[in-house]
């Protein structure tokens, strides 16, 4: 501080000619700093990224406030909040944040243990091990529009090929997708089939990049495999564990395309109506845009409030 | 690096700083983006303005408009074979009649125009409309109130309301005057048949005639036979709630029906006809229903695995592109058991936004849509029925032939309702929720009744 204020009155003192001279010093200076070399390499994808993503954002919640329906422009002088209280009273919402959250929470924390256990095995140094890896990743390559269908198939009553084994077990056969109660689970065990792969790929490099000695170390003191596993390794997984459920959080959300790829409709069966379906149908079918901008605002909050005590938790730890 | 020369001083930024400046970034380009009026959801489609010299773009306006250089713009959904075929005969006509004028004509696809409507619905909120799309008029039409041009002038000068079907020419009125061109009709009240299943269980399809008979000939197929008496789709709630409307229809009748949409309908006729609905989903029917599509449910028709199926008459398209699967050999018609007097009314047609961007353009393609040759080539491909009263019925295939006579000929049109004449898209929306949350599997006919009796109070 002292320091600084000493130049100050020094260069006060000092003839005009010599201040623009270190003006323009700092000028190139400036021009020279990290901040405005890079500026051309960041600022464009920064800010097309911003405007769509934040801009978007942005422009949902202002629609959401407005009492903007059919085809004639929005009204942006009266601003309220009636879209969410209405939203918050109507049962159908709430019915289908009831599935959404069901369906975020079980994909999520079931592929995430799936995920880890195949890790973990694949991990040991099973045999065939790249071979079954890349088995386990391919479903991720596919599209939901081809992963739907054929699940519609394999839940074929007569000829589905998840009745046809269980069917070994003397169980079934089920209706998989025509009865109510078993409808959200046979999407979210598609999903997890999907998405398991991809959590697998994350905690195996995670688990690569451990030294082994600590395995050696572990074992030298007498831990079982298990306990290494659980008190060692495992907790050492949270950075990988993040970026694993960040991204399935996402996929929950877009199970929008799986839905429509698998019922060719909006409209779905109603135990598996998420968010994301009843957003479209107000918005694009019925033209109550701002009421679906409410909902879409909702979804975002929604999964915000999943992730975010997660998110928090690491950042405390000093994984994020 | 980092230790390495000029990252000392007033060059060097904090990452807190980098993410401060980003912050103000972002919300300057949200208040930019609010202030233009957002119009960032409609990038990619569109764009074809700017090509300047547009005289009056409003059909309303009463001045001459001038030939733009923009192309014709219609969207329609006929994507799926038969319907690919038929909208290419749009094209290759409009080719044909103004080979100098572009034209966009594009399908988008999906099921019932559901990506379709979508699109529309985008376009027309973004304000960037096509020049015409294809829809159901009717009360589906209300949706689109005071965004399409008046036709009435190009109804008048083609003489139309001399020419078309007087019950079309009713659907494609909105607020006095003509908002859409009528292009074809798909009746809705059919019973398909496998001519040799049919056969083989002894059972005659001209006995079925209400209700009962139905009753009765599906048991017969089901004690005498292996197949399957009937063949449903049950994966959406439209093909149930068309079931449920043709039931209803078959045996409360077309009053009871009407009353229904006008909001003075009979709860207990509803409930009878929804108890119907739910033995016809449930009796002698494949058990897999809920996973199949309605082509899927069709093809068990076509591989003669079942007796009978309902649908729209569009499924007769699929049996016309089968090999060796002949109508009146291989499969049959006969109306919905209780319907043999009625014709229940489905219409496909065009609409057209006021502010297009070329209004010449697209009145030349309403003409063109409104042709008889257009309307006898694009129906005989598409399996439905041309709305031209003189046509030839010479020139059409024999199947939507025997329907051309009985549009006619016959008095009772009731409206199809899982396609959109008889309700507007909010009541269709919850036909569809009341179908998807009470009907469906558990099936409560009473909840769903009462349901179905909200829609239209």
């Amino acid at each position: 501080m002292a320091s600084s204020e000493d130049t100050v009155t020094g260069s006060r003192s000092i003839a005009a000619g010599e201040t623009r001279g270190d003006w323009r010093d700092r000028a190139r200076r400036f021009s020279k700093s990290d901040f405005v070399r890079s500026f051309p390499y960041w600022f464009i994808p920064f800010s097309i990224m911003g405007l769509g993503v934040y801009g978007g954002i942005g422009w949902n919640t202002l629609i959401s406030l407005t009492d903007y329906e059919g085809f004639q422009p929005p009204d942006f002088t009266d601003l309220d909040f009636s879209m969410y209280v209405q939203a918050l009273q109507d049962p159908s919402v709430i019915l289908v944040t009831k599935n959404t959250f069901v369906l975020m929470v079980a994909f999520t924390t079931i592929t995430m243990i799936l995920g880890l256990f195949l890790a973990i095995v694949l991990d040991r140094g099973i045999r065939y091990r790249e071979k079954i890896q890349t088995i386990y990743l391919l479903p991720m390559a596919l599209s939901f529009v081809v992963t739907a269908q054929f699940w519609l198939w394999m839940y074929n009553i007569n000829n589905g090929l998840v009745n046809a084994v269980i069917g070994l077990f003397g169980l079934g056969p089920y209706n998989w997708i025509g009865n109510p109660d078993l409808v959200l689970g046979a999407v979210v065990f598609a999903l997890i089939w999907q998405f398991s792969g991809y959590a697998m790929v994350v905690f195996l490099a995670g688990l690569q990049s451990l030294p082994d000695d600590q395995f050696e170390a572990a074992r030298i003191d007498g831990a079982s495999t298990f306990k290494t596993y659980w008190r060692v390794i495992i907790p050492q997984l949270k950075s990988s564990s993040v970026s694993a459920a960040v991204i399935l959080v996402i996929f929950a959300l877009k199970a929008f395309t799986f839905l429509y790829s698998m019922f060719g409709q909006y409209r779905v069966p109603r135990a598996t109506d998420i968010l994301a379906t009843l957003m479209v149908r107000e918005a694009f079918q019925l033209q109550n845009w701002a009421f679906s901008a409410a909902i879409a605002t909702i979804l975002l909050v929604m999964s915000l409030a999943v992730i975010a005590p997660y998110l928090y938790y690491q950042y405390k730890q000093g994984s994020l | 690096m980092p230790e390495n020369g000029d990252s000392d001083g007033d060059s060097f930024v904090t990452r807190r700083k980098m993410i401060g400046t980003g912050v103000a970034g972002i919300g300057a380009m949200v208040a930019g983006c609010s202030g233009d009026g957002g119009d960032g959801g409609s990038g990619g489609d569109g764009g074809d303005g700017g090509s300047g010299g547009d005289g009056g773009d409003g059909g309303d306006g009463g001045s001459t408009p001038t030939v733009t250089d923009n192309p014709m713009e219609a969207l329609h959904g006929w994507t799926g074979g038969d319907g690919a075929a038929a909208a290419e005969q749009i094209v290759s006509m409009w080719e044909e009649r103004h080979p100098d004028w572009e034209h966009q004509i594009e399908p988008i696809g999906g099921d019932a125009n559901e990506n379709l409507n979508a699109t529309v619905a985008r376009r027309l909120a973004n304000r960037n409309p096509p020049d015409a799309f294809a829809g159901w008029p009717g009360l589906n039409m209300t949706q689109y109130g005071g965004m399409l041009s008046d036709l009435s002038a190009t109804f008048e000068e083609n003489d139309w309301e001399d020419v078309m079907h007087p019950k079309a020419l009713e659907a494609c009125q909105m607020n006095d005057a003509y908002r859409a061109v009528p292009l074809g009709s798909h009746r809705l009240n059919n019973l398909f048949y496998n001519v040799s299943v049919l056969e083989e269980a002894g059972v005659n399809p001209d006995d079925v005639t209400d209700w009962d008979s139905f009753v009765e000939a599906r048991q017969t197929i089901a004690d005498e036979t292996d197949y399957t008496p009937v063949t449903t789709t049950t994966v959406a709630p439209w093909a149930v709630l068309q079931y449920f409307a043709q039931i209803m229809l078959g045996t409360e009748g077309q009053d009871a029906y009407e009353a229904w949409l006008n909001g003075e309908g009979d709860e207990q006729a509803l409930v009878n006809a929804l108890d119907k609905t739910q033995d016809f989903v449930e009796t002698g029917t494949n058990e897999d229903r809920s996973t199949l599509s309605f082509p899927e449910a069709n093809d068990m028709i076509i591989n003669g695995e079942a007796g009978f199926f309902t649908m729209g008459n569009w499924a007769a398209g699929m049996y016309r592109n089968a090999e060796g699967f002949e109508f009146e050999e291989d499969w049959g018609w006969i109306p919905f058991p209780g319907t043999g007097d009625m014709y229940v009314w489905h219409l496909d047609s065009f609409m057209f936004p006021q502010d297009g961007n070329a209004p010449v353009k697209s009145e030349a393609f309403a003409e063109l849509i409104g042709d008889a040759e257009l309307q006898i080539a694009f129906n005989n491909l598409k399996g439905s029925i041309p709305l031209r009263t003189d046509i030839d019925g010479g020139e059409l295939h024999p199947f939507l032939n025997l329907n051309v006579e009985d549009l006619n000929n016959l008095e009772q049109f009731p409206p199809t309702l899982a396609h959109g004449l008889a309700c507007t898209p909010e009541q269709l929306d919850a036909c569809k929720g009341a179908i998807a949350d009470n009907f469906m599997g558990p099936y409560n006919s009473q909840d769903a009744a009462s349901a179905l009796m909200a829609v239209f109070e």
